[in-house]
């Protein structure tokens, strides 16, 4: 059929999905990539420890000793204690839990909003595309921590606060980014002759165009769950992110960096964890990139 | 590929190493030899003479920046510490809190109601005009006039002033109330340039360029980076010695620290850690000095049918947690406060004090007893600052051993404020400052006024018979030690601890800090060199 | 061209409106105000009224919406409820200290980006590429807050070769901007590289190359020019990061900037001051991005103006 075959000739966005030898071609171009397989497996390992973190932990990541507070890294505690005497590492695994949940669930709401969005404004155009434009402009022309700080200080200190408040401030990128995609898709072929045949917009939206537009949308989430993790960080550092209970990384640190001077571990690692954690997933997204991305191709 | 992969490796991870090591090299020698430097620590304060060529001018890094300069809109102690050095006061207190005289030259008391100033004669504001009572009169009554919105009204403690000539003033207050004097201790603005409107913005506008009588005069005010004082010729005491005080904003501490060691600020308060090191450095100056100020877990008495209503329950969240242990694990230098009155005081009364030991069993026996043996949820609203946090996190941790579930809510200093004064609270956390008198404090527990509603009949009588007697202290102490009974008796709260002031200053300026005279003690302040 | 410029303006328009309506409703939902702030922890629920009403706080809010609308029209933001002063003159006095911040850091990313960018398309695939693209990703991977304290901690504390604080100085310019720039180093860097690949391929530098032409010179002369095209839009892009980062770097260093401000003015629910500086920063926002269009429009006519 006409859609099948113009889907294999268009050149932007590999139909993943039906192309068999495409997707060998990619399976055998990632493992060439060094770098993609060193974030891929920095993020299966923390979403490993994510998930079996409080199995897996040394010590007790909530039991207070203040006998025990800033003990230097050790045999007993590896990356030393915390504050309260609390085991650094105990409490960076737990902490894996909730800064890759911030990571992830916001990329989820993000795309979740902000794909559809672009779809509809990318394909239909004209009056309806104006208008959807200009809010996501009003959205995005406010610098995204500063949105973020004021609808924190709305809702109050807490995790879900600060997944909706990232959320709101990120999606419009989704949006532009589809919706710049959908607006060169719909001139395709294919897609005029699934309107031809009379297809609904739904059906050609989300069937033949969002899959044509996936990869880029991959490659732009993977690399995009680093980014509230950081910005949940600089949230905490202004004390308008994660609440005690919810210890992430970036917690963690902002409430022990009054003790950098003389206890640097605790402040230090739960750094280093962010650092990880954001290259690994940097890596993995510049690796997917080169691989999905025909237009990169050697 | 294989020897790529491990080359990239190793490059990150010495990377990695190089930064960790960066950071923590060279941290031996900050804990290292406090002993042997801690007895010279303070030796050279004494090379008084100032030499000709001595420094003239001071950098002083603070915490934050006054919300206004209009001393009659503010309550925040970070405008009180720039409005001391512009403005005069009629009195102050001294550091034995005892009354002394400033814009005022004597007081006269002819009946238990009435306090007649007689006013110096050789005051100029800082444009030339004369100071007169006049400017006394507007003052109080602007903060006295509800529409004008003074922060200090509730504060105040007597009723009426007039001008009873050009150098005169009278305060008239409509029962016998010794803390009277307390609220006349109010910085002074000058009538022909200070607002009747207090909020009425424009240009020139007096909160941001205001003018006083005091040692030095506001040159610049850079919002929330930093306020240039310059030294006033004709101050009625004769031109002070420093020229000019820049007071710069520095919010973070580690900074803040970090400049007053590599010497870019001459003075700042250094963090509460750092005490030792501080005093074992020759090269600053530390005097850490007591306060009046009170940080208590207040309990809200004024919830229909709840569990805080027991006594018994108030009383296990009272011995429910090892005070000594949290106050010295967050505020080294603190001291555990069992009621509201501070210990040296005094009114206080340690005899009549209730203090509650740490004794778990007991105060889970007391819930037991309140029937709430199976547990019992409580919420703590407290402003997001680092101790704040901390703190929750250890109350948290004690009361879950004794079967009570804290629930901590840190927010903004502003969101906790408005659920506090909204008494939409069970617990808070924050501190009372700035009060002289034990009235300032005893007031806000009675007749179910205060931010907590405690009311109990006969704690209320003895607090507003106290403040009546005038001219004796120990009769007005009695009474005060029977209230101290009742409250600690009855759990009024939780108390936890009396903080301490302190400053760091380069050893070679000669200063003198203490908390009742704080940044007044500028005006005697110099170089050495 | 001038059509395009006209649409690009009258399109902004609609967006400021939005602009306005979501900075008024955003804070007023805020809890806390800035009477309950003024009243100090022992006020009575009374005098907090007081103060309010002192100062205009109980107007209705729609009322409030049109008033401050009125006033924008007019060009005056405003005065702060904090201390009177008008807003627009004081945004206007720390704007500049911020300017010249982002500049500074966009100097550092680039000075970075760019070099390391090149190395690594032109030796592709090997040590140095990998080795390059890994330590600009370093930049991006660490929280600002954390690299500010260790700059300070580094630089003023051990070494004690640099100021922590304060504006005014290079020396001072220098820890915030590296704070602030090398986040974007990586981007920079990654951008650069992949644009660098892609014109390498392109034929006229092929025929360059094979026409003996001396590497370096091909690939400054030809390939860089044409390289730097989807930079310049992502400068557009990044200035809002920019702007917001700096909320966290001029903390840090105490940089009399206008992030640390809005943030101060936040905590103390100086509403206007808020209002004031969340508009400003997204004009700021609009305005550089209006320009990069035009500007891009020059440099390459070839793209579509809708």
């Amino acid at each position: 059929m006409t859609v099948k075959d113009a889907k294999v000739s268009s050149e932007i966005g590999a139909p993943i999905k039906t192309s068999t030898s495409f997707r060998d071609d990619a399976i055998r171009r990632f493992k060439k990539n060094p770098t993609a397989i060193i974030g891929l497996i920095i993020a299966i390992v923390f979403v490993l420890i994510a998930i079996f973190g409080r199995y897996i932990t040394p010590h007790d990541p909530f039991a207070q000793n203040i006998v025990n507070s800033h003990q230097a890294p050790s045999a007993e505690h590896w990356l030393g204690t915390d504050f309260f005497g609390r085991d650094v590492l105990s409490r960076i695994i737990v902490g894996a839990r909730i800064s890759l949940l911030v990571g992830i669930s916001v990329i989820t709401i993000r795309a979740a909003i902000g794909i559809p969005y672009g779809l509809i404004a990318g394909y239909y155009g004209g009056k309806v595309e104006m208008v959807m434009m200009r809010i996501v402009d009003a959205v995005i022309s406010f610098p995204g921590i500063i949105l973020a700080m004021a609808i924190m200080a709305v809702r109050g200190q807490g995790i879900e606060n600060v997944i909706l408040a990232l959320s709101i401030t990120g999606w419009p990128m989704f949006a532009r980014l589809v919706r710049g995609e959908a607006m060169s898709l719909k001139e395709r072929e294919y897609v005029q002759a699934s309107r031809a045949l009379g297809y609904n917009d739904g059906k050609i939206m989300f069937q033949h165009i969002l899959p044509n537009c996936l990869a880029t949308i991959i490659v732009y989430a993977t690399m995009g769950i680093a980014t509230p993790i950081l910005a949940e960080a600089g949230l905490s550092f202004l004390g308008l992110g994660a609440t005690a209970e919810q210890a992430t990384w970036g917690f963690q640190m902002s409430i022990e960096r009054q003790y950098l001077r003389y206890a640097w571990w605790s402040v230090t690692f739960p750094g280093m964890a962010v650092m990880i954690v954001v290259l690994g997933f940097n890596l993995l997204g510049d690796g997917l990139r080169d691989v999905l991305d025909p237009r990169m191709k050697e | 590929m294989l020897r790529k992969k491990k080359l990239f490796f190793s490059v990150i991870a010495l990377l990695i190493l190089s930064l960790l090591f960066l950071t923590a090299c060279g941290d031996t020698d900050d804990n290292g030899n406090d002993e042997d430097q801690a007895a010279n620590g303070d030796a050279d304060q004494d090379n008084d003479e100032p030499s000709e060529d001595a420094r003239t001018e001071v950098v002083w890094g603070a915490v934050q920046d006054p919300d206004t300069l209009d001393p009659r809109l503010s309550t925040s102690a970070y405008s009180e510490e720039v409005s001391e050095l512009i403005f005069n006061s009629l009195i102050y207190p001294d550091e034995n809190l005892e009354m002394v005289f400033d814009l005022a030259t004597d007081m006269e008391t002819p009946d238990d109601n009435t306090y007649i100033f007689t006013l110096r004669e050789d005051v100029y504001w800082h444009d030339g005009e004369k100071f007169t009572s006049e400017d006394v009169v507007f003052t109080f009554e602007s903060i006295l006039d509800e529409d004008f919105g003074s922060p200090h009204l509730s504060r105040t403690n007597f009723d009426a002033v007039e001008a009873i000539d050009e150098y005169t003033v009278q305060f008239t207050t409509e029962e016998p109330n010794a803390a009277a004097w307390t609220s006349m201790r109010r910085f002074i603005v000058p009538a022909h340039l200070a607002p009747r409107d207090g909020y009425e913005p424009d240009e020139g506008n007096f909160a941001f360029n205001p003018v006083g009588t005091g040692p030095f005069k506001l040159t610049e005010w850079t919002p929330n980076d930093q306020i240039v004082l310059e030294r006033n010729e004709d101050y009625f005491e004769g031109p002070v010695q420093l020229e000019r005080i820049i007071r710069r904003e520095i919010p973070e501490e580690e900074t803040r620290y970090t400049e007053l060691l590599n010497g870019n600020i001459d003075i700042a308060a250094t963090p509460e850690r750092e005490m030792d090191t501080v005093e074992a450095n020759d090269d600053l100056t530390l005097m850490i000095s007591g306060t009046l100020n009170y940080f208590p877990i207040a309990i809200n008495h004024g919830i229909d049918d709840s569990p805080l209503n027991d006594v018994r329950v108030r009383q296990a969240l009272n011995y429910g947690i090892d005070k000594e242990a949290i106050v010295s694990h967050l505020w080294p230098t603190a001291e555990v406060m069992h009621n509201p009155i501070v210990p040296g005081t005094w009114a206080y009364d340690d005899d009549a004090t209730y203090k509650y030991a740490f004794d778990q069993d007991k105060a889970m026996d007391l819930l037991d007893d309140a029937g709430y043996g199976d547990g019992l949820e409580v919420t703590i609203t407290m402003s997001n600052a680092a101790t704040n946090v901390e703190l929750g996190e250890m109350l948290k941790s004690y009361y879950d051993q004794i079967g009570v579930t804290l629930e901590v809510n840190t927010m903004e200093f502003s969101s906790a404020l408005d659920l506090i004064l909204d008494g939409d609270f069970e617990l808070y956390h924050m501190g009372s400052v700035g009060m002289y008198d034990p009235h300032d404090f005893m007031s806000r527990f009675i007749n179910g006024d205060g931010v907590t509603s405690y009311d109990n009949p006969e704690f209320n009588q003895l607090v507003e018979d106290a403040v009546k007697i005038i001219d004796d202290q120990d009769a007005r102490a009695e009474l005060y030690s029977e209230a101290q009974q009742i409250m600690t008796e009855d759990a009024y709260n939780v108390p936890m601890y009396n903080s301490q002031a302190w400053m760091a200053w380069n050893s070679d300026f000669n200063f003198n800090y203490d908390y009742v005279i704080r940044s007044r003690a500028f005006k005697d302040a110099y170089w050495s060199n | 061209m001038h059509i395009y410029i006209i649409k690009r303006l009258l399109q902004a328009i609609p967006v400021i409106l939005l602009v306005t309506v979501i900075t008024f409703s955003l804070i007023h939902l805020m809890p806390g105000d800035p009477a309950i702030m003024r009243a100090g922890e022992d006020a009575t629920l009374e005098q907090v009224e007081q103060i309010r009403e002192a100062m205009g706080l109980n107007e209705p809010i729609p009322a409030q919406y049109l008033n401050w609308m009125s006033g924008l029209v007019r060009g005056d933001l405003g005065e702060s409820l904090q201390d009177g002063r008008p807003v627009f003159t004081t945004l206007m006095q720390r704007l500049p200290a911020t300017l010249y911040l982002v500049l500074a850091s966009f100097v550092v990313s680039l000075a970075i980006g760019i070099p390391v960018g090149i190395l690594s398309a032109v030796r592709q695939n090997t040590f140095i590429d990998t080795f390059a693209r890994g330590f600009a990703l370093l930049g991006i991977s660490m929280p600002s807050f954390w690299f500010g304290l260790m700059l300070v901690l580094l630089f003023s504390y051990r070494l004690q070769w640099l100021p922590a604080s304060g504006a005014g100085s290079f020396q001072q310019l220098i820890m915030p901007a590296l704070a602030l720039g090398m986040a974007s180093a990586g981007l920079i860097t990654r951008m650069t590289r992949s644009s660098m690949l892609e014109v390498l391929k392109q034929d006229y530098i092929r025929t360059a190359r094979s026409k003996g032409l001396r590497a370096q010179i091909v690939i400054y002369k030809h390939a860089l020019k044409n390289a730097m095209l989807p930079v310049v839009t992502v400068i557009g892009l990044q200035l809002g990061y920019r702007l917001g980062g700096s909320v966290i770097v001029e903390q840090i260093f105490a940089y009399p900037g206008i992030g640390r401000f809005a943030y101060t003015r936040l905590l103390a629910r100086d509403f206007p001051m808020i209002m004031g500086n969340l508009f400003i920063f997204a004009m700021i926002f609009i305005i550089v991005n209006i320009l990069t269009d035009i500007v891009y429009g020059f440099l390459e006519p070839r793209i579509r103006y809708d």
